[in-house]
């Protein structure tokens, strides 16, 4: 359902916006057509998607705690997709104190290949190269995760059709369950399970309700604003809440103020240079 | 019995859990209404930050410190302003500077408040010009190179701030310099050279503070004086190269040394100077999915130190801290990251400084191990960090935490604790200047 992209801490983030970006962008299915998938099938198709060869957005991520206080984060990406990679820049435009912060990635379509990813941290001054993280810590102290961002691989889950038809906002949708093919799979993501409301007519992922295995949570993903921009379906506000034994624990609300696909951007924008010199 | 548990499950169960359920889908209000502004072609930003600093432990005797008790050992005001902006698409400018404004001093075991000593730091004033591929930053600005965090290796330009080793902040560590650095991307790497001038030395700590690393020796009316370099200028170059998950920097410099080394004495005190260094390194960083492998080295030889002959009226000292001609010194390090646990980043560095001195070689190991844990989706930050530094026998552990109340406002809270190995000259004299910093800290 999403990239796979590995990260650690304070940076992923960078590419939440970026891939939560591309899970909405799907080629539209007649109605015939999709009455003939299977689970499977609707999930590949999920996966499956074009989202522009290039993107550009500003957007705006807001943290919610359980008392309600915000904190927000501003931030510019960009993208660029090729044959052989995937390249996407996040600059951090505030707060204060991560305001110039950098994350670049290049993901590689040769599975051989390992994925970069790089930091620019204004107060360091200075580019350097960072490793994975646990895929079931939280990105960028948001209730997305890494599991999230990063995405789950299309064979690590077994899917089931729980649902043939149910409205979302009016919109008929399949409801699909997920569920792990072994133990590694749940060690790896932190999600014992999750059930996804997929809309029939653009293969976009509307609700999901996760269950995790650390503190017994259950996290609610909601995607809403949809629309078509330059051609590529977008949703332009996307939501995960944490609860935990009915309870709110924080919420995560991404939204994107402008977005434009298909722009040319300057190569030079993908280099560790561009990080230090500021965009 | 039955009906009634019949019931209570339908109640609870159903619609109580079908609106729960739909509740967590609901919009999340938030305030958009303080995000960030399109801020054009000029932009700011700043802090202001008030320390209050601890100390421990009364100092020794022998240390030679103002301060002869446990207790308040400083406040300092800090703030920081930066502007930035774009006088056209290509061309970028940045000014940013650093006021201290010190509230308690101690004189001879009386503490003493009010403004005692203020300070003004110009960090970036620079101009930035980019075409293409290459990228022109003229001015005043800091340079930072090197895979180390622990051991200035290859990071050979911009001088630190050490006037109190392992309490400084992230962003206060290294200090602008008058600098002209150029970088071009080109299909086989990136190539770097800069050229800076008056670049000056290392931050010590002055007479009277803490960390004077001469206080054994130099007691008042004696006062050291630094020798200007012979030549001010510097140059240094670096090709960086990234493949397959990996980073490769080779560099060559030519620098003034930032640890300045005894050059002799006159009649107020002794004389430091600047060696000359020519320098050789390099770095390499590789992930290998949650680890990150990092190493780097670099070999220096720096022209001999003119020894001044001048008699003095008190007797130098028998054995000081620097007075050797450093001739050929190499250090190295290998480094490993590791962020497989959830929020949790693990690292650890081994060092090493072998030099030749007077024809004997003397090796030198150091240890850096830092944790670092989120909590609270980030509000809350702990870390942790220990370090060992063989060629002045000092081990340092700092414990920091850090609060964000808001995205404004953060508290924070840190002890460093100093040991020095058993009849060190850092153990004697500098073993008791453990402390604790609380800060308050608002940003805009």
């Amino acid at each position: 359902m999403l990239k796979r992209y590995k990260f650690c801490s304070l940076e992923r983030l960078a590419t939440l916006c970026v891939i939560l970006v591309n899970i909405l962008c799907l080629p539209t299915l007649s109605a015939d057509e999709g009455q003939t998938l299977n689970a499977a099938d609707i999930m590949l198709k999920v996966d499956q998607r074009y989202s522009g060869d290039t993107s550009q957005a500003t957007s705006v991520l807001v943290l919610v705690d359980k008392r309600q206080r915000q904190r927000v984060r501003d931030l510019e990406m960009y993208r660029v997709e090729t044959k052989e990679v995937e390249k996407a820049l996040i600059v951090f435009r505030s707060p204060a104190d991560v305001e110039g912060t950098s994350y670049l990635s290049y993901e590689w379509s040769d599975p051989a290949i390992a994925d970069d990813s790089w930091l620019y941290l204004p107060a360091l001054q200075k580019v350097k190269r960072v490793a994975s993280s646990e895929e079931s810590g939280a990105f960028m102290g948001s209730d997305f995760s890494y599991a999230d961002i990063n995405g789950t691989d299309y064979e690590d889950y077994r899917y089931k059709i729980e649902a043939v038809s149910e409205l979302v906002d009016g919109v008929d949708c399949w409801v699909i369950s997920s569920i792990p093919v072994s133990e590694d799979v749940i060690d790896k993501t932190g999600y014992i399970s999750s059930k996804s409301w997929v809309r029939k007519d653009n293969f976009v992922v509307v609700k999901a309700i996760i269950d995790v295995k650390k503190g017994k949570q259950t996290k609610y993903f909601s995607a809403t604003d949809i629309e078509k921009i330059d051609g590529v379906w977008t949703a332009k506000t996307l939501q995960m809440v944490t609860v935990r034994r009915g309870e709110k624990q924080h919420s995560s609300v991404f939204k994107i103020n402008e977005i434009v696909y298909n722009k040319p951007l300057p190569a030079n924008f993908f280099d560790a240079q561009a990080m230090q010199r500021g965009l | 019995m039955k009906a009634i548990l019949v019931f209570a499950s339908v109640v609870l169960f159903s619609p109580v859990s079908a609106l729960a359920e739909e509740d967590f889908f609901a919009s999340v209000e938030v305030d958009l209404d303080n995000t960030a502004e399109d801020s054009g072609s000029f932009s700011y930003r700043g802090y202001v930050r008030q320390n209050l600093k601890l100390g421990i432990e009364s100092p020794r005797e022998q240390s030679n410190v103002q301060r002869y008790e446990a207790g308040v050992n400083g406040l300092r005001s800090e703030g920081f302003l930066e502007f930035s902006g774009k006088l056209a698409p290509d061309i970028r400018w940045q000014l940013s500077t650093k006021t201290e404004l010190d509230w308690v001093q101690w004189q001879l075991g009386e503490q003493q408040w009010g403004l005692t000593d203020s300070r003004l730091f110009l960090r970036d004033a620079y101009v930035d010009f980019s075409y293409g591929n290459n990228w022109l930053r003229v001015g005043h600005q800091v340079l930072a190179w090197g895979e180390s965090e622990s051991l200035a290796i290859t990071d050979v330009l911009s001088p630190k701030d050490l006037r109190e080793p392992g309490q400084a902040e992230l962003e206060d560590i290294r200090e602008a310099l008058p600098a002209i650095s150029m970088s071009t991307i080109t299909p086989f790497g990136s190539l770097t050279s800069v050229v800076t001038f008056a670049a000056n030395a290392n931050r010590n700590a002055e007479q009277g503070e803490e960390f004077y690393l001469l206080s054994p020796w130099c007691l008042p009316p004696c006062l050291e004086s630094y020798k200007k370099p012979d030549k001010e200028w510097e140059v240094a170059a670096k090709w960086a190269y990234s493949i397959a998950g990996s980073d490769l920097m080779l560099m060559a410099a030519e620098v003034n040394d930032n640890e300045q080394q005894l050059a002799g004495y006159d009649e107020r005190g002794p004389i430091f100077y600047q060696p000359r260094s020519r320098v050789i390194g390099g770095s390499f960083a590789k992930v290998l999915d949650q680890w990150l492998l990092r190493s780097e080295f670099a070999n220096s030889w720096s022209d001999r130190l003119p020894v001044v002959t001048i008699p003095v009226q008190d007797p130098a000292p028998s054995d000081p801290i620097a007075g050797f001609d450093k001739v050929r010194e190499l250090r190295a390090m290998l480094g490993l990251d590791y962020g497989g646990f959830e929020n949790l980043q693990l690292a650890y560095e081994f060092s090493l400084v072998k030099f030749h001195r007077d024809g004997q070689v003397e090796t030198n190991y150091g240890h850096f191990l830092s944790a670092r844990h989120s909590a609270m989706n980030d509000r809350l930050s702990n870390q942790l960090r220990l370090i060992y530094m063989g060629t002045v026998e000092m081990k340092v552990l700092r414990w920091s935490l850090e609060y964000q109340m808001s995205d404004n406002l953060h508290l924070g809270a840190s002890v460093a604790l100093y040991e020095g190995d058993e009849g060190s000259y850092f153990d004697d004299y500098f073993a008791t200047n453990d402390v604790a910093n609380l800060s308050i800290k608002y940003s805009f």
